[in-house]
């Protein structure tokens, strides 16, 4: 057991200096990845000013559309970064011939591709981190952290659902290679059902029904209501924390189950290093 | 002694032209295959006869449909090289890639560090131990492939026609690289899938033909049919 855990945090550990240095090494990129953040949340600070002023949708938001906004995008930039992460790793895997190295390691796949979320992991909190950072410096974005523990467990539950979805996706990646559907309909429904740019209560009741069964539905609500002040734990809340806990689960399961059949099936077939 | 027994391998040709037919392709058709320690074995056969897809099963990266292994090829140490040489992180330094391929084999950092040193020194490359792999030549790049299988050190190297697309002073280079490996390796057992029979002479002690997925013969160093000649007629 002890070997086993070494072994592990020595892998996750080069997996993420492997992938910090491959990342920094494109120091332009790096640097132009922090300041569209900045970009980013000055542009919707000027947008939300659209919509100031009281709305029913926004009532329990304060009626403050930046918080609602800025939220909603800095939460579903790590939701669309983790979901993609095993499609794009499979993709550069098949086309560098680096799959035949990695099977060729001994290791359960699944194991080797996990450690890929690592770096990616870090990196979207810090982001995440940053756009509420330049919101609350710059922008005066009311958060209240008196609720940070569970806010924080309401994002590694979203974590969760999303390195399912990852699976799920990069799963077709290893049997069909090109052209993901899964990752276009993900960011679909997370940008328009997922409550990202307007409250779900908007939507007509069968789309509203559909949202329910997009895990960052139920984080932003989670998320949201937490960091407004005087807002504590309530049954409403405790729901979200429910159905986002079941989601997490069921995307998680899925994920592993239909990646371990593709890679099974890739191998047999001699399809998974072919791109 | 390994051995390998009935081995056959099936690919399907999924194109819509062989919808309505039979579209089963036989890559490798009940081959059998007996190997030990220190032998070093060429595979010979034409494009499609099915070397690298019998490298490939041994290295356990494809999976056999019909096969008896005498061994657990689940457990059993395979390194499998091929010409392909973009199997690295290119952005980082090649100390950067042995080291991490060292994590991933599960050699403490201590010990790989000392081998890689070694094998940098043993193959001639310390100098560019911190240069950044994509800058090195397609020839030294393969040098790279040698290490990373040297630092595995597992019992069966697998050799897919790792001189493919090299000029002729790499090639050379690579042969006697190889024949420095093959005198520190003799107690391994080595796999040597190509087209150029002269590398097959210098460096194996047997040689398996291979012909439309089936074992055509089977000779070895020292016999009359052990030539170039013969080893022709198969390419």
């Amino acid at each position: 057991m002890k070997e086993f855990l070494i072994s592990t945090f020595n892998r996750s550990l080069a997996f993420f200096k492997k992938d910090l240095i491959n990342q920094t090494s494109y120091r332009l990129s790096f640097f132009l990845n922090i300041l569209s953040i900045f970009i980013a949340v000055y542009v919707f600070f000027i947008f939300s000013k659209l919509f100031e002023g009281s709305n029913n949708y926004l009532e329990k938001f304060g009626n403050n559309y930046f918080f609602f906004l800025i939220i909603g995008i800095s939460v579903s930039d790590v939701v669309l970064r983790i979901s993609s992460v095993i499609n794009t790793e499979v993709r550069n895997y098949q086309l560098t011939g680096m799959f035949e190295e990695i099977i060729n390691l001994k290791a359960p796949i699944i194991e080797l591709l996990s450690y890929s979320f690592i770096y990616p992991i870090v990196f979207s909190i810090f982001r995440l981190l940053i756009f509420l950072l330049f919101a609350v410096i710059f922008f005066d974005l009311p958060l209240d952290f008196t609720n940070i523990g569970l806010i924080m467990f309401a994002i590694s539950l979203t974590l969760i659902s999303c390195i399912g979805i990852a699976y799920i996706a990069g799963a077709y990646a290893i049997a069909f290679k090109k052209g993901n559907p899964l990752s276009a309909i993900n960011q679909l429904s997370v940008m328009i059902l997922g409550g990202v740019f307007f409250p779900t209560t908007i939507l007509p009741d069968w789309l509203n029904y559909i949202s329910q069964f997009i895990p960052i539905t139920h984080a932003l609500e989670i998320i949201r209501y937490l960091f407004i002040s005087d807002n504590f734990l309530n049954s409403e809340v405790i729901k979200h924390f429910y159905s986002l806990a079941l989601l997490s689960f069921c995307f998680l399961s899925i994920g592993l189950i239909v990646c371990h059949f593709a890679i099974k099936n890739g191998k047999k077939n001699g399809t998974l290093t072919i791109y | 002694m390994y051995k390998i027994k009935n081995l056959s391998k099936y690919f399907y040709d999924e194109s819509w032209r062989t919808f309505f037919k039979n579209n089963k392709i036989v890559a490798l058709n009940n081959l059998n295959i007996d190997f030990t320690y220190g032998d070093s074995i060429g595979v010979i056969g034409k494009n499609g006869s099915g070397k690298s897809t019998l490298l490939k099963i041994i290295g356990n990266i494809l999976l056999a449909d019909e096969a008896y292994f005498s061994f657990d090829k689940n457990k059993a140490q395979t390194s499998y090289i091929s010409g392909n040489e973009r199997s690295f992180f290119w952005r980082l330094t090649v100390r950067e890639n042995l080291e991490f391929f060292s994590k991933m084999f599960g050699i403490n950092k201590k010990v790989a560090d000392a081998q890689i040193l070694k094998i940098a020194n043993d193959l001639n490359f310390t100098e560019f131990l911190d240069i950044k792999f994509v800058s090195l030549s397609s020839g030294f790049k393969k040098k790279i492939s040698f290490a990373r299988a040297l630092l595995k050190n597992p019992d069966i190297f697998l050799f897919d026609e790792i001189t493919n697309s090299l000029d002729f002073s790499s090639k050379n280079k690579i042969k006697e690289l190889l024949s420095f490996f093959k005198k520190n390796q003799s107690k391994k057992i080595l796999f040597w899938a190509s087209h150029d029979t002269s590398e097959i002479i210098d460096l194996c002690n047997k040689v398996i033909i291979l012909d439309e997925g089936k074992v055509a013969r089977v000779i070895f160093k020292g016999e009359d049919d052990f030539n170039e000649r013969i080893f022709n007629q198969y390419l």
